[in-house]
């Protein structure tokens, strides 16, 4: 949605993604709770019930096939926008977002389309919902609940899941449904220090396939551990981007100095 | 599952919109790309709606059945009129046809802000959900009105060739329902609390369509209003079909499909041209 498709060209030796010039802003509300009664109440008190957010501004870079690019930067620093923007989520202001090949999010822990469903469902539902068809879904089904090791939950309503259930079944969903862009917000922070290893492993796999991936982290050393390159943000800015090693360092000397305590909004 | 894909390996090439407008056949492409999820989650969303129930699915008949009989004892207390299987009838007729624009407004309205961490997550066209919604209403209605039709003949309301003008008129009623869910799912992801006023707006929009009553039953100065609204037509018609038994006036079906067509334009418009804020108000 909210793309042009076109036929693929010769892509094996292009990026997988490119981003040039990218800037995302958008409305948001200042007035507590979105509602209409908070709106007319500062509408007649002349103060204004939403502000731009300049999100991301002047963003540009290229994820070459078979990378990983990990994503640094404090709270608020536009992070989870870029993947945002990369996915097809979160419409460009301005630039272009180029993306070639499937593309696999796995943003943040949500529950699925209705708690009431079982995982089974909600992993169908998920799966449909991003164009996949029944018997795609179905052909990864019993990997995905063997890889998430949450067994016979997998045909239980998801409101009895835990927190460390959905996140070891998000990463799961994600990583099996055949993706060549994988896009991963803080997502090895779910489950235990086996499944952290496991999902460690498979990210690897991912990318000797010559898939890419963009990873979200403020784990240094998975950063450092796993990137093949690495891009740092700063209040919707790039503040560098290249070596993991050499940018990690640059961070936390930025860090250390007590720049990124002056965070912006979560966004 | 906080899951997205696209659906192949094609490349995508995301611009800035231009006044919050998608590439519309592309969009429309998406869409129909998307009817199999929407078919699937209406068929889930209708089956966990009443899980926790011991009836289970029977409540979608048994609600506005129940509501049919109190509206029916309060007709015949207030108007004088005979608490018969005609009253009762002519009643039901009416609540299921408005139960079913209920369920196709209201839960238009809720659907995207419930569906907040796949809206969050994935990249679909949003308006995959209210259609979601839409045939979920649909397969609710349906049932009820097999409940209606034995009514129908139990109190010898006439059936005829004429009768089939019901289909027609649910299609319309079903667009002029999604269009206006659209504007009501589009507003309460900017005002929450419009999910909170809404049961109340339909239970006035309800007593000023002729659900109840028959558009003669109301006096020629109150007219006017009525006929500023966008359901009257339609129901006006649907009361011409089951009770009269007669081809409905060709004013009201004119009126009923100009209704249903400026309710889906302008839903549509609305809903897309906002879809791309939903991310980040939900």
């Amino acid at each position: 949605m909210l793309s042009e498709s076109k036929p693929s060209p010769a892509v094996e030796d292009l990026p997988a993604v490119e981003v040039d010039g990218l800037a995302v802003s958008y409305r948001a509300s200042v007035a507590g709770k979105q509602t209409l009664k908070n709106t007319l109440v500062r509408m007649g008190r002349r103060q204004k019930s939403t502000q731009l957010i300049q999100a991301l501004r002047g963003i540009s870079f290229e994820v070459p096939k078979g990378s990983l690019m990990g994503v640094i930067g404090a709270n608020g620093a536009g992070k989870s926008t870029l993947l945002r923007a990369v996915a097809g989520i979160l419409p460009p202001s301005e630039g272009t977002v180029t993306v070639r090949g499937r593309t696999t999010t796995l943003l943040a822990t949500g529950v699925g389309f209705n708690p009431q469903l079982t995982g089974r469902e909600n992993i169908t539902l998920g799966g449909l919902a991003i164009g996949l068809t029944r018997a795609q879904i179905e052909g990864q089904l019993e990997e995905v609940v063997e890889f998430a090791s949450i067994g016979r939950f997998i045909d239980m309503p998801t409101k009895v899941y835990s927190s460390g259930m959905f996140g070891r079944l998000a990463f799961s969903v994600a990583v099996h449904m055949s993706p060549e862009i994988l896009l991963v917000d803080e997502a090895l922070s779910a489950g235990d220090a086996a499944f952290r290893e496991k999902a460690s492993a498979k990210m690897q796999e991912l990318i000797s396939q010559a898939q890419a991936i963009m990873l979200v982290s403020h784990g240094m050393s998975t950063i450092t551990e796993l990137a093949t390159h690495t891009l740092w943000l700063h209040k919707g800015r790039v503040m560098g981007y290249g070596d993991p090693a050499e940018v990690v360092q640059e961070y936390t000397k930025f860090v250390k100095a007590g720049h990124a305590a002056a965070v912006w909004e979560e966004i | 599952m906080s899951l997205g894909a696209d659906s192949g390996a094609k490349v995508h090439v995301y611009k800035p919109l231009r006044r919050g407008m998608p590439p519309l056949g592309q969009y429309a492409r998406d869409t129909m790309d998307r009817m199999p999820f929407a078919w699937a989650k209406a068929k889930s969303d209708l089956r966990a709606q009443h899980l926790d129930t011991a009836l289970g699915q029977l409540w979608t008949v048994l609600n506005p059945l129940l509501l049919g009989l109190v509206y029916a004892l309060l007709i015949s207390i207030f108007i004088g009129r005979e608490l018969d299987l005609v009253t009762l009838t002519r009643v039901l007729g009416g609540l299921f046809a408005f139960y079913f624009t209920r369920g196709v407004i209201s839960g238009a309205a809720s659907v995207v802000v419930r569906s907040g961490a796949a809206i969050m997550n994935s990249s679909f066209p949003r308006i995959a959900l209210p259609i979601s919604n839409l045939m979920m209403a649909t397969l609710t209605f349906l049932p009820s009105l097999a409940v209606y039709a034995i009514f129908h003949l139990a109190a010898g309301f006439p059936v005829g060739w004429s009768t089939l003008w019901a289909f027609p008129l649910i299609i319309i009623m079903g667009v002029t329902n999604f269009g206006i869910g659209l504007l009501f799912s589009t507003a309460t992801v900017f005002f929450r609390d419009v999910a909170s006023f809404l049961p109340y707006l339909l239970r006035i929009w309800m007593y000023l369509t002729p659900v109840l009553f028959r558009m003669d039953d109301i006096p020629d100065r109150y007219q006017a209003i009525l006929r500023a609204n966008p359901l009257t037509a339609v129901f006006a018609a649907w009361g011409e079909v089951l009770f009269d038994g007669r081809v409905p006036s060709g004013e009201f079906v004119a009126w009923a499909v100009i209704s249903a067509l400026v309710s889906l334009l302008l839903g549509v418009w609305v809903f897309i041209t906002k879809e791309r804020s939903f991310a980040v108000r939900i």
